[in-house]
């Protein structure tokens, strides 16, 4: 199922191209870091012209150029084709920065590290039933925050929109490998029955994507352990947008800020995640 | 579609064609879709009560009638447009009862009819104490239209200076229009200004939110830089312009080496980092790495930015350019938008290190304009760090003293050890104001730089008070918004402050307008009404150092009359990231002073120049190395003219 390419698929295409190094410009999501092998795992968006959306292992020159780079890290770089070698170069970790209104210090939250074990946590979802974190034990998890009633469309409902991508994506093993979370940040208006009507926009599947809320004390503690930070504002609610993934062992996996990566990438990252199976 | 509509005849400001568009999508939710009806009843209330604002007139011809709080002898003369944006904001209020947004709109728009607060249901009031101030500096008034500066305009740069040598301050503008010229109006000498924009050759440069000045070709005339791309996806060519010193100017960007690459910015700092006698240029942007430009004193730069180690990436809207430590070198601060900002400090040897963490000015990841400023006179630059957070809601949490969601405005104040202490809450300045341009300076002459900053964002929902805060003797700042009558509402972008008509006290400058056609108005020149403290201006001339004298620190030594004596500092080019004041250097001495001495330290030189005779309330010319300086014969005029009645 993986899109994987070798380094030397993509050699042969270039070199029907041109004998001439070529540079194309690149933004991938971080998968995976070997520096033995000086190479990183992305899975990176379309090179319009050149290439599909692809996860492929990429080379560097200089290993060092690896230190900047972590797991679900989004990252631009050159990619060099040579008539007989592929590199990335220039390589730059994208900070993501929101030019909407967007609560501030979200980032500056005691965060969770990456590996870290995820604190226990129960929510009601949109059948009314408890879903506790732990009854999840060894599933891969991932989690948006959203609210319902969100006006903007690549904000929440974009969210969203990459969870339902999962869900198609990876329908096989929904609920039984993979659980997808919704959780409000608006507990006051999205009850149950909301999210309800909300999650059958996505006609999700009650029982491997909940959509979760509960008391607000409990719903802001659990956001903020992910750096998700939300108060209401000019008649909405502001927030900072986070997509997480826990792994089978209850471990933070990822923690994605923004919305610039797209479903593909995500569901890569999950795929990542879903293989580690010891 | 019809939403859509709505929203092309809003920017060109065709409210009635907007409102008939809004009023359609409204009636069709109504049946449809009764989720967008509350954003479409906010759209509806905005859009009249813009409307009311233009048919009114209040865009080109402000007047008093956006003057916050507005008073009740401003009212408008036509109604119509305001009832209607009451009659929807109370829609919506009777929805979200907590909405504060809605409330201050409704609160503005029972203003604009003389209802205000009578006609402003109990709940919904915001009462007029939340906006009295609690002390005075004077009320300052618009001199604009009678002085002949007939900028009318989408968001703008400013800039006040001395560019053609005959001691008067002229202006020069550009705006974040694309399609936009530059202005250049040339001061008369009596009151009144000449557009000069085609003759100086200016007609053809279009756009660009910020522009800066100096003379860094040491030719003696004052040149300028202007700085495009800000907001903008794509980037746009920043413009050189050499001062022919004839009242022209020639686009020399592109032979001086500063035409490629296009960027995305609206700040940039000019400062001598290595102490040569030449301007170097810093420019931060938005979307790609800052670049250092190191002058070669022959027209040309060459980028070092990354030999620098200064090309860091941010969204970067705010720099200033100090010695913050006093080792003899200028540093610069970044203030960003969605980062942490940077402190870089000035390695000597062309070499930049980033210190912000260590040294405590971290910034709070929305930043926008910035200053070094020595707010309380003790020699060593402080920073002060706007916060932008377009959020009327959390703007109006000021004025009702509620905690802030936030981040406020920042001042760290510099240790004199490389490190800053957070000194905002303590000065009374953990507040949230939406500022855009800023600039300080000493107002009221008392010796401490205060305080104006331009505020709003883009949304025509956006109408806040432009703020005035006044310095007290470097304790504390106290808004003096409400009685120094400058609490504009519309959007408050460049400033500049600068003794227009050399009576001896600042006057401010600011470009008022947002970022569309429908947005543009008339910016303001607020007149200082005087105050009976003291003042000297000085002009400084670069010898070995650069001729602008940009980086010259400057300490008056004074006595007030039954006070012990004290320092007053300044900096030449020390001014805010988006608006330019002159390099002459205004500086308050307080009541019945004498001035017992004034120190100059210029850039690269270790020995200060000290004068100990000079009079107070004069124009002098100190020119580096000179044992004696020049008084400048500046004579008081009015603005407006002779014939301008003493009050507008």
């Amino acid at each position: 199922m993986m899109r994987t390419i070798a380094v030397a698929m993509l050699l042969c295409v270039a070199a029907e191209t041109t004998w001439a190094a070529q540079r194309y410009p690149v933004t991938g999501l971080v998968l995976k870091i070997d520096p033995t092998h000086r190479t990183f795992v992305a899975s990176c968006k379309a090179i319009p012209g050149y290439m599909d959306a692809m996860v492929m292992p990429i080379p560097v020159r200089d290993a060092k150029a690896l230190d900047a780079l972590k797991p679900s890290a989004l990252v631009d770089f050159t990619l060099v084709v040579t008539e007989d070698d592929a590199y990335a170069e220039n390589l730059q970790v994208r900070q993501y920065q929101s030019m909407e209104v967007e609560p501030l210090q979200a980032r500056r939250l005691q965060l969770l590290a990456l590996g870290a074990a995820v604190p226990d946590f129960t929510l009601v979802d949109q059948t009314g039933h408890n879903v506790r974190l732990a009854q999840l034990a060894g599933k891969v998890l991932v989690s948006s925050f959203i609210y319902t009633s969100c006006p903007l469309p690549n904000y929440c409902f974009r969210l969203s929109n990459n969870l339902a991508r999962l869900q198609k994506r990876f329908a096989d093993r929904l609920g039984r490998d993979l659980v997808l979370l919704s959780v409000s940040i608006d507990p006051a208006h999205d009850t149950p029955e909301v999210l309800a009507r909300y999650a059958a926009t996505w006609r999700a599947d009650a029982k491997s994507w909940h959509f979760l809320t509960g008391p607000e004390p409990q719903v802001k503690a659990v956001c903020r352990s992910f750096g998700v930070n939300f108060w209401p504002d000019e008649g909405a609610l502001t927030h900072s947008l986070h997509t997480i993934i826990i792994d089978r062992h209850g471990k933070l996996a990822a923690n994605f800020e923004g919305n610039e990566f797209t479903a593909e990438q995500l569901g890569d990252f999950v795929e990542a995640v879903l293989g580690q199976r010891e | 579609m019809h939403v859509a509509r709505g929203q092309l005849h809003a920017y060109k400001g065709e409210m009635t064609r907007a409102i008939a568009q809004y009023e359609i999508a409204y009636h069709i939710a109504s049946a449809d879709d009764a989720r967008v009806l509350p954003s479409l009843e906010e759209a509806l209330g905005i859009l009249n009560l813009h409307a009311a604002e233009m048919e009114n007139d209040v865009y080109r011809n402000p007047g008093d009638k956006c003057i916050f709080p507005i008073s009740p002898a401003m009212r408008y003369k036509e109604t119509a447009h305001a009832e209607k944006a009451v009659q929807h904001f109370l829609k919506i209020l009777a929805g979200q009862p907590d909405n504060t947004e809605a409330k201050w709109l409704l609160n503005i728009a029972e203003m604009t009819m003389g209802a205000y607060p009578s006609g402003v249901p109990p709940r919904y009031l915001l009462p007029p104490s939340l906006f009295v101030s609690t002390e005075s500096i004077g009320r300052f008034t618009d001199a604009a239209p009678a002085a002949g500066l007939n900028l009318f305009a989408m968001a703008s740069g400013v800039v006040v200076d001395d560019f053609d040598n005959d001691g008067l301050l002229d202006v020069m503008t550009s705006s974040y229009d694309t399609c936009g010229p530059m202005r250049y109006f040339h001061n008369n000498g009596d009151g009144t200004f000449a557009d000069r924009s085609a003759e100086a050759g200016l007609s053809g440069q279009l756009g660009g939110l910020n522009l800066i000045q100096a003379d860094y070709n040491n030719d003696g005339c004052l040149d300028v830089l202007v700085l495009r791309g800000a907001w903008e996806s794509l980037g746009q060519r920043k413009s050189l312009l050499r001062n022919n010193c004839d009242g022209t100017f020639t686009d020399v960007t592109k032979e001086s080496g500063l035409a490629v690459p296009a960027t995305n910015t609206q700040a940039a700092v000019w400062a001598d980092i290595n102490n040569d006698g030449l301007l170097d240029l810093f420019v931060v942007n938005e979307t790609g790495p800052s670049q250092l430009f190191l002058n070669k004193g022959n027209g040309t730069f060459q980028d070092i930015s990354h030999s620098a180690g200064i090309d860091r990436t941010a969204f970067s809207k705010g720099v200033t350019a100090a010695d913050y430590d006093g080792d003899g070198y200028v540093d610069f601060y970044v203030n960003n938008m969605g980062a942490n900002n940077f402190l870089y400090h000035n390695n000597h040897d062309g070499t930049f290190s980033e210190v912000a963490e260590q040294a405590g000015v971290p910034g709070v990841g929305r930043g926008f304009s910035t200053w070094f400023f020595d707010f309380d006179n003790d020699g060593w630059p402080d920073l002060f760090v706007t916060s932008y957070y377009p959020s009327i809601d959390e703007s109006i949490r000021t004025y009702q003293l509620l905690p802030h969601n936030a981040g406020t405005l920042k001042l760290y104040k510099n240790l004199g050890d490389g490190t800053f202490r957070d000194v905002t809450r303590e000065t009374g300045l953990d507040k949230v104001f939406m500022p855009m341009g800023g600039n300080f300076g000493d107002l009221d002459n008392d010796g401490y730089p205060d305080i104006y900053m331009g505020t709003g964002n883009p949304s025509y929902s956006a109408l806040l008070p432009n703020v005035m805060l006044h310095n007290k003797e470097g304790a504390s700042f106290v808004d003096v918004t409400a009685s120094s009558g400058t609490g504009e509402l519309h959007k408050g972008h460049g400033v500049a402050m600068a003794d227009f008509d050399n009576d001896g006290d600042l006057d401010i400058l600011t470009s008022i307008g947002g970022a569309v056609p429908g947005d543009s108005h008339a910016f303001r020149l607020f007149e200082n009404p005087g105050n009976g403290n003291d003042w000297i201006v000085l002009r400084l001339v670069g010898v070995k150092a650069n001729r602008s004298a940009i980086g010259a620190r400057i300490k008056v030594t004074v006595k007030n009359e039954g006070r012990a004596a004290r320092a007053v500092y300044s900096t030449v080019g020390g001014q805010g990231s988006f608006g330019g004041s002159p390099l002459r250097q205004h500086i308050g001495l307080g009541k019945s002073a004498q001035i017992q001495q004034i120190e100059i330290r210029w850039p690269g030189n270790p020995v200060p120049q000290v004068f100990s005779n000079a009079g107070k309330n004069q124009f002098i010319e100190i020119k580096e190395f000179a044992t004696e300086y020049t008084k400048l014969d500046y004579r008081p005029y009015r603005l407006g003219g002779s014939s301008r009645r003493s009050e507008p």
